[in-house]
């Protein structure tokens, strides 16, 4: 019996163990950057709750420090990522993040669950690292307490309110009912995004578990409210995807709006019955229209084969990599945290490679998080085959601002 | 109450938690214990069916057969390396339940490892239309679970009632220690009771799958809501598990229809303190023997 | 302060620790504890991984009052850390009490709810007891998240004041080190309890809840006064994560650390509290500082816990005790012949 379990236990312990060195094959090489290497901290969650999401960014970062590790590196110097896990769990967060510092890390990419990234904040201020969230889209994420060091690309929910706004202002929508999950993230987000909405009218908000099994009693709420239109706000996967089966079913002719997850999540889009998904407008932020979009898609097809979506979260990871560069760049060598922090504040105007043709880039002292106006944005309506068609017909936002 | 959807939602709900109910229901009655391992018993099923068919491209019925030929393997390891030496060793059922959730906590690792931590779509294992009733549709992954769920409570009680291990089983599961002085074999009952359990665990988790997909962490709330389910119907008969489940489905649709958002979570917690504390036996109860 | 820890270790002929019950624990902690300390130094990430070591230690701790010694399985715990946390949070962002306070504020809390919780459910035990915790952890972050006038909703609580203990304020190492201290002393004074006369009440009723009634003693009461005990040291050591940490969230403490705080005292060994301390330690290295197997720490830590129970239900202590007598046996075996 003893043996029995000792076997068990030893061949766990062998599959395990080849896991760990099987992730460290992904990691990229020097290429032809010679010197002492730059190195870079990533807290990146791969098997908690967070896994979905955060891993297909972080994929882009590896690819991304190989390209410029290929080009000659930064300043001749290559770039080195190391890299944690932190499980989305908010009490790991202190003790990777300062691993990650034990590493000589200069500066992080915070790639978890947002509550995790929260957490982080005040640990970043500690360790006076900078930090880029390049998937962050909760605006308090780089608001005080403890914002000094931390940076995010997209726009956030308060550009997301101007833009849904002007939709349904075209779409002759007045009131607007809310299907949304109960994770922290979205709490958070809701918060931000529904109190700039003042455009409509919220007739009903139904929440539901982030791993509910049925929504049923929620769209009938939904359903007694009547409401012009419904927007569906969740962290996305399974509860996006139960949320719009169901609302493909009782509640047909209704328009229906979500946020950016279901775009940037090609993998739930087979958790849909067929054609649950037609018609659902979501707030996209890849146009092949970009130029740079457009590279950086052949790239991805390149390294991950011709059949890859790319997504938001390719693009950001991607521009959070390119950033980075450019700012060790201007502050002349990553030692001095300060200085790096204050290069990544000079940046501006920087191209990014999601978002409308000419949507940039900028930050500031004060001015944390990247976005220059909402064309990072773009309306995106799903087809008859559950996948995203191409821009929204009715309305698409304004590029200048 | 008259939006049918919402009655179709509640059984479907009620299917699944009474299946899991069922399952939990079976190691009881076998093994005098609670098997909170039942929850990811179920998910192993659905996870590791979606799995095979997405990386390997495998059909969905051989898919099927092995997540379910799986978790049986896992249900009869669960008896047989960790339940039973942990029992033997004696001190009431502390140890047991803490084994269990070892047990729990490691199924959930370990197929996050092997399967990957995102939810994966669920396998539909029906391929015709969906099926107009009244002004609603209804899936057919929705009318194969309740159909298969009537089934196998048909099928259980069949077991139970007319074969002789079914009966073997009710006799040893009064006393373990009467029934092996009286020479019946218990723990090949026990190990019986262990695999049918998982054979309708994995059923039941590869049937609901389809709803809102399988994820590595599905199977905790799953085991709660089946464990409230069986203590809700009481262990009183085959069916009552059904009947728990059945209830649980519809406060789990109706609470948040009528008082909205997290009222569910609420709720679940007032059920389960009302009912343990009240009704612990509950709603149906062995009236034959104590 | 390293000074006074180091003291006991260093003990003369004539003053025997062991003859203190409880004291040979402490001095084996306590020794631990001092090289651990001298391993940290200055280094940020070592401070930081006793401060979690010392956070997974009170909670399973907390868990362990009850759930080994008076044979009660509440699984609430994420809860009552949660609770310790949010008074650090509320005391430093809401009051101008000093931030010492919470450390008062938030047991006593903690206690109280433990006792509404524990009189709710005290005719429950074993699976109805795990399970109807559970459900109160889970619809306690559900609060939390609902209630944003009181815990700041999702975003949490942050932005701390610093610890001011009569005008001198504590650097990051001093906390560090005053973390290790307080796991020590609670994990003395559970291991005096255990062997006082109280404490082999509270294991009798255990095993014999009848026979401990028939001797005139109220088995819910001391029930209940196990899990108030037990909520205030978790709490405890939910307010120090939060203070290391520097925030709050509604998911700061999840159903995972209740799971690794049942598993801590199995790791390390059930007989006595350092078994819980031990296992802390364990579950800290393997899940944080483990290069080999950082994707899966957690699995392996699961698989662990199966093993040990399975082989050495004792865990690592009683494990390394049994050696211990081994060895003792035969060095006097060596002696006598000698």
């Amino acid at each position: 019996m003893a043996r029995w379990v000792a076997g068990m236990a030893t061949l766990a312990l062998a599959v395990t163990a080849c896991g760990g060195t099987g992730d460290d094959a992904d990691s990229p090489t020097d290429g032809s950057a010679k010197g002492a290497p730059i190195i870079i901290g990533m807290d990146e969650d791969s098997t908690g709750p967070g896994a979905s999401y955060s891993t297909i960014a972080g994929k882009t970062i590896r690819l991304a420090v190989q390209d410029i590790n290929d080009k000659g590196g930064v300043l001749g110097r290559p770039l080195r990522l190391v890299i944690e896990n932190d499980e989305s769990d908010p009490t790991k967060v202190p003790a990777v993040l300062q691993k990650l510092h034990s590493q000589g890390a200069k500066a992080l990419f915070l790639q978890s669950g947002s509550a995790a990234v929260m957490q982080a904040k005040s640990t970043l201020t500690q360790l006076g690292l900078p930090a880029i969230a390049p998937t962050g889209v909760t605006a308090t994420l780089v608001e005080p307490p403890d914002n000094e060091l931390i940076y995010m690309l997209a726009n956030t929910t308060t550009d997301w309110a101007e833009v849904y706004c002007g939709a349904f202002k075209a779409a002759n929508i007045n009131t607007l009912g809310i299907l949304t999950d109960d994770t922290t993230t979205i709490a958070a987000l809701n918060k931000a995004l529904l109190g700039g909405m003042s455009c409509v009218k919220i007739t009903a908000t139904e929440k539901g578990a982030a791993n509910a099994s049925d929504l049923s009693a929620q769209v009938a709420r939904l359903k007694d409210a009547n409401p012009d239109a419904v927007l569906v706000t969740s962290v996305g996967g399974a509860f996006e995807v139960l949320a719009q089966n169901t609302l493909a079913a009782q509640l047909k002719d209704k328009l229906r709006f979500s946020l950016a997850s279901i775009g940037n999540q090609p993998s739930s889009w087979k958790l849909a019955n067929p054609g649950a998904l037609e018609g659902l407008i979501f707030m996209g932020s890849i146009n092949q229209d970009n130029p740079r979009t457009k590279a950086l898609t052949e790239l991805l097809k390149k390294a991950n084969g011709p059949d890859y979506e790319v997504t938001a979260y390719d693009a950001e990871g991607w521009d959070a990599v390119q950033l980075l560069k450019l700012a060790i760049e201007k502050a002349g060598g990553p030692d001095d945290p300060k200085k790096l922090n204050e290069a990544i504040q000079s940046i501006s105007g920087y191209q990014a490679s999601f978002g409308q043709g000419n949507f940039t880039l900028s930050f500031s002292a004060t001015k944390h998080l990247g976005a220059d106006g909402p064309c990072g944005l773009s309306l995106i309506e799903f087809g008859a085959d559950n996948r995203p068609k191409g821009p929204w017909a009715t309305f698409q936002p304004p590029c200048s601002s | 109450m008259t939006d049918l959807q919402l009655w179709l939602s509640a059984m479907e709900m009620g299917c699944f938690f009474g299946m899991l109910a069922l399952a939990y229901h079976l190691i009881y009655v076998g093994a005098g214990f609670f098997n909170f391992a039942i929850g990811p018993y179920a998910m192993m099923g659905g996870l590791c069916t979606s799995w095979l068919v997405i990386t390997y491209d495998l059909g969905v019925w051989p898919a099927a057969a092995i997540g379910v030929a799986a978790t049986i393997a896992l249900a009869a390891a669960t008896e047989l390396g960790v339940v039973r030496p942990v029992q033997k060793r004696g001190g009431g059922e502390l140890p047991a339940l803490v084994a269990v959730a070892a047990v729990l906590f490691a199924i959930q690792q370990f197929a996050g490892y092997l399967f990957g931590y995102p939810t994966l779509p669920g396998q539909s294992l029906a391929s015709f239309a969906p099926v107009p009733v009244g002004d609603i549709t209804v899936q057919p992954s929705s009318l194969l679970l309740i159909v298969v769920a009537v089934l196998t409570f048909v099928a259980t009680a069949a077991w139970i009632r007319f074969s002789r291990t079914g009966r073997l089983l009710r006799a040893v599961g009064d006393s373990n220690q009467a029934a092996a002085l009286l020479g019946l074999p218990v723990n090949r009952i026990r190990l019986i009771a262990f695999v049918v359990a998982g054979f309708v665990a994995a059923l039941a988790g590869l049937l609901f799958a389809p709803k809102a997909g399988v994820n590595s962490l599905s199977g905790l709330h799953w085991s709660l809501s089946g464990f409230l389910a069986v203590v809700v119907g009481g262990t009183g008969s085959v069916w009552a598990p059904l009947l728990g489940g059945m209830l649980l489905g519809l406060v789990e649709v109706f609470l948040p229809y009528y008082f909205g958002g997290q009222s569910h979570v609420y709720g679940m917690l007032l059920i389960a303190l009302l009912f343990f504390a009240f009704k612990p036996q509950g709603l149906f109860v062995r009236k034959v023997r104590a | 302060m390293t000074t006074t820890i180091s003291r006991p270790t260093v003990s003369s002929d004539r003053w025997d620790p062991r003859r203190i019950p409880g004291g040979g624990g402490l001095a084996l902690g306590v020794a631990v504890a001092a090289l651990i300390l001298v391993w940290v130094g200055s280094d940020g990430y070592r401070q930081t991984l006793v401060i979690s070591a010392a956070t997974y230690a009170l909670i399973a701790l907390g868990m362990y009052v009850p759930y080994l010694m008076a044979g009660s399985l509440s699984m609430a715990y994420s809860a009552y850390a949660g609770i310790g946390g949010y008074a650090v949070g509320l005391i430093s962002a809401r009051t101008g009490l000093p931030l010492v306070v919470a450390w008062i504020a938030g047991p006593i809390v903690a206690a109280l709810v433990a006792v509404v919780l524990g009189m709710v459910t005290r005719r429950l035990s074993g699976f109805f007891l795990a399970a109807v915790t559970l459900l109160f952890g889970m619809a306690f972050t559900a609060f939390l998240i609902d209630a944003e006038s009181v815990s700041g909703g999702s975003g949490g609580l942050g932005n701390l004041r610093p610890l001011n203990l009569l005008g001198w304020t504590p650097s990051h190492y001093h906390v560090v080190v005053g973390s290790a201290v307080v796991v020590c002393v609670i994990a003395f004074l559970l291991d005096r309890l255990r062997l006082s006369p109280w404490g082999v009440v509270v294991r009798t009723m255990r095993d014999a809840p009848r026979a401990v009634e028939a001797a005139g003693v109220r088995v819910p009461v001391l029930n209940i006064v196990a899990l108030a005990l037990g909520a205030m040291i978790a709490a405890v050591g939910g307010g120090l994560f939060t203070y290391a940490a520097g925030s709050i969230t509604p998911d700061t403490f999840t159903l995972n650390i209740v799971f690794l705080a049942i598993f801590m005292p199995l790791i390390g060994g059930a007989g006595t509290p350092w078994g819980a301390v031990a296992g802390a330690v364990i579950a800290v290295e393997l899940t944080l500082n483990f290069p080999a197997v950082q994707t899966s720490g957690t699995l392996l830590l699961a698989v662990g816990v199966l093993v040990i129970m399975l082989v050495a239900p004792k865990g690592v202590v009683g494990y390394a005790d049994k050696l211990r007598t081994r060895l003792w046996a035969l060095l006097r075996k060596e002696r006598d012949r000698g």
